[in-house]
């Protein structure tokens, strides 16, 4: 105890230190947000806008569909990893409890998925898109993921967590099979699910080729298309100010969740040992 | 009065297939921000006014590289768009995949070679040809420039009126107005380049060298024309040290608009981008020459898709010819700050006020006449992409420019293998 209160305000210095640097860029991106757009190349950075403005919020909804690309947006990242939890439970859940032939051999399968770069897959999966009618969709965005290898690589890990014991015990009960999986197994791999959950949401909160390549109207895109008409230039300089602006925008929804649950985000990932 | 409704519906009936018109997919990148998606929109919308009877769905395709993965999953799929922007140097790709069509029967069929393509400026179509035939009408075309920050130029005692025209002047320039703290390092660069091949095309071909064969087969980067521009710029960069060795073309622009460089060549893409943000006195001239005065011209231009039913292409070739009219290529010449690629567009009344508004513009289109096609070969990005590796490299002193560039040359001639017959 003595030792642990004696570097407690090294520690603390570094952790500030450590919010810091991570604080900084969210406060840039809030203040570049209300700035007029010549204020932000100067020889000497300025923090605080000169004549804050509204204007480059009223920018982004004018230049694009911005309602109809957040919804579209949560109905994709949210639809997804509803469809993702029904396939990956039922997977993890077969290959960490039930015996059957061939089952290892399909698990290091699943896993080779993992090693796959998503990109190089591209072509493929717009084919088969296209076969299925959904080009164009929001199912089209969401089709290549409805079985997660990470997910069931997780929740499976999980699943095999849970005492063997627990199983027959409840098996005696009357409670076997789907059953244990619904009222016992699910609510103990909750830490699971919700680290599963919040690498899912962001990572399809924030996909850019593939809803790029396989969606074309208002009614499929997702925000970050939008973002990327202010920020995608190869040749010229992104307009940095609404891209701040649509950036506060885009990233509100997945912050507040995030704040509501951080002590469970935090709690279910040093649970599940998964950092990052 | 059942008559009566009758026969309206049996007018409604014949009257409905004129009214149902065309439907076409539009692919297009837009490669500068924002604003820009919603000029194409509004070309569109003209057009809708203009020709109701077709009716264009245009489909933000990202940059260009983005735009063109999408185009070719959309081929392999086996549902190319209808009509799509892309690079001119994109030109062999999409013929390689037969996926467009030659619009010479159009160009006959509305009056000739003359009359539809005879008031685009030349070195714009010169590039959209190819065995003879031409495959797209141009648009959205830039090229390099030469941007000089006024007051860093007086500040460096240098006369802003009075730019570099040769690589010696540029040397000399950018020598002079390269400011260094007490501590040696830089705190305002002579000259920025960003380290892009499109750029070095420029030294090539103002040293009298070449890039790429008209048959797209060969490359000649081992040539002593090629080695010595590669010199010439790492020397800048290296020996020298007036401009840093890396920048992309972002941070290139966003440092010129900074204040952080006196001079900055950049696409003239960027004119409305600068004059936006620049909050000092700027000027616009032509790239210094060397053994020749010389410019690579970039961009894209209107393609038809040969999968496309002949009513649709009929309409693409409509739209195309809409798009690249002269009233709106000024109206997007003012928009985007890229050149409008007709030269009666210079003529009109919008356009007049525009460049007495911002003279910098014209600069960029006087510079054509010296436009050199761009580099391109079969399998352009893999070419692309060995070349800008080697170059950076190059900058990286891995390399002196000799060996790299042969190297580039060895490893393209590679790539290039298979087409050769």
């Amino acid at each position: 105890m003595r030792s642990r209160a004696a570097w407690s305000p090294a520690v603390h210095f570094i952790l500030a230190l450590a919010a810091l640097v991570m604080i900084v860029p969210l406060v840039w991106i809030i203040l570049t947000a209300f700035k007029e757009r010549n204020e932000v190349f100067s020889q000497v950075p300025q923090w605080l806008p000169a004549q804050p403005t509204f204007g480059n919020f009223f920018g982004v909804l004018d230049a694009m569909p911005f309602w109809q690309y957040y919804w579209n947006t949560i109905v994709v990242a949210f639809g997804l990893l509803a469809l993702q939890l029904v396939t990956v439970t039922l997977a993890a859940y077969a290959f960490a409890r039930m015996e059957f032939w061939g089952r290892d051999v399909l698990f290091i399968l699943l896993l080779v998925q993992l090693m796959i770069a998503p990109q190089s897959t591209v072509v493929q999966n717009y084919i088969t898109v296209t076969r299925l009618g959904l080009l164009d969709t929001k199912l089209a965005i969401m089709a290549p993921y409805l079985a997660s290898a990470y997910g069931t690589f997780l929740l499976r890990q999980t699943f095999k967590g849970i005492p063997k014991e627990l199983e027959e015990a409840a098996a005696l009960d009357g409670c076997g099979g789907i059953r244990f999986l619904l009222h016992v197994a699910i609510p103990l791999a909750l830490p699971g699910y919700l680290a599963f959950g919040l690498v899912s949401i962001t990572y399809h909160w924030n996909e850019f080729f593939w809803p790029l390549v396989v969606t074309e109207t208002t009614q499929s895109r997702t925000l970050t298309l939008g973002l990327g008409i202010f920020a995608q230039t190869a040749e010229g300089s992104a307009d940095w100010t609404m891209l701040m602006a649509m950036t506060l925008m885009v990233i509100a929804v997945p912050l507040v969740v995030f704040l509501i649950f951080q002590r469970r985000f935090i709690n279910s990932f040093m649970q599940s040992g998964l950092g990052g | 009065m059942k008559r009566m409704a009758w026969m309206v519906i049996a007018v409604l009936l014949l009257a409905a297939p004129a009214w149902a018109g065309t439907t076409i997919k539009f692919y297009y990148p837009v490669h500068l921000t924002g604003p820009l998606v919603k000029e194409v929109e509004a070309i569109v919308a003209e057009f809708h006014k203009a020709k109701p009877e077709v009716k264009v769905e245009p489909v933000w395709g990202g940059t260009y590289p983005e735009n063109m993965q999408k185009t070719v999953a959309a081929i392999q799929a086996g549902s190319p768009p209808d009509v799509a922007i892309h690079l001119a140097v994109d030109l062999v790709t999409l013929r390689d995949m037969d996926a467009v069509i030659p619009l010479d029967d159009y160009v006959q069929r509305d009056g000739g070679s003359e009359k539809v393509l005879g008031d685009f400026i030349p070195a714009f179509v010169s590039d959209l040809r190819a065995e003879g035939k031409v495959w797209a009408l141009p648009f959205q075309r830039s090229t390099p420039i030469l941007y000089i920050n006024k007051e860093l130029f007086r500040k460096a005692g240098l006369d802003p009126g009075k730019p570099p025209t040769t690589w010696d002047e540029l040397l000399a320039t950018a020598q002079k107005a390269t400011v260094r703290n007490p501590q040696g390092q830089v705190t305002t660069w002579g000259l920025t380049i960003p380290d892009d091949i499109w750029l070095l095309m420029c030294f090539i071909y103002q040293n009298g060298g070449r890039t790429s064969s008209p048959d797209f087969k060969k490359v000649y980067l081992g040539e002593p024309e090629a080695i010595g521009a590669v010199q010439f710029w790492a020397d800048m960069a290296n020996k020298h040290k007036v401009m840093p060795r890396h920048r992309t073309f972002p941070q290139g622009v966003q440092d010129f608009a900074a204040g952080n460089t006196a001079m900055l060549i950049h696409s003239t893409g960027n004119l409305r981008f600068v004059n936006d943000s620049a909050k000092f006195e700027w000027a616009t001239a032509f790239l210094p020459k060397n053994k020749k005065q010389a410019v690579p011209i970039g961009g894209a231009g209107f393609y038809i898709f040969k999968k496309a039913p002949k009513e649709k292409q009929d309409a693409a070739w409509e739209f195309a010819k809409f798009a690249t009219s002269p009233e709106m290529q000024a109206r997007w010449n003012i928009g985007s700050g890229y050149i409008a690629t007709r030269k009666s567009a210079f003529e009109l009344p919008v356009m007049k006020e525009y460049t007495t508004k911002l003279p910098q513009a014209l600069v960029a289109r006087d510079q054509l006449p010296y436009g050199l096609p761009e580099m391109s070969t079969h399998d352009n990005w893999k070419m692309r992409n060995v070349f800008i590796t080697t170059f950076q490299e190059i900058l990286d002193e891995k390399y002196t420019p000799e060996a790299g560039m042969k190297k580039a040359q060895a490893e393209i001639e590679k790539i290039l293998a298979p087409f050769q017959k």
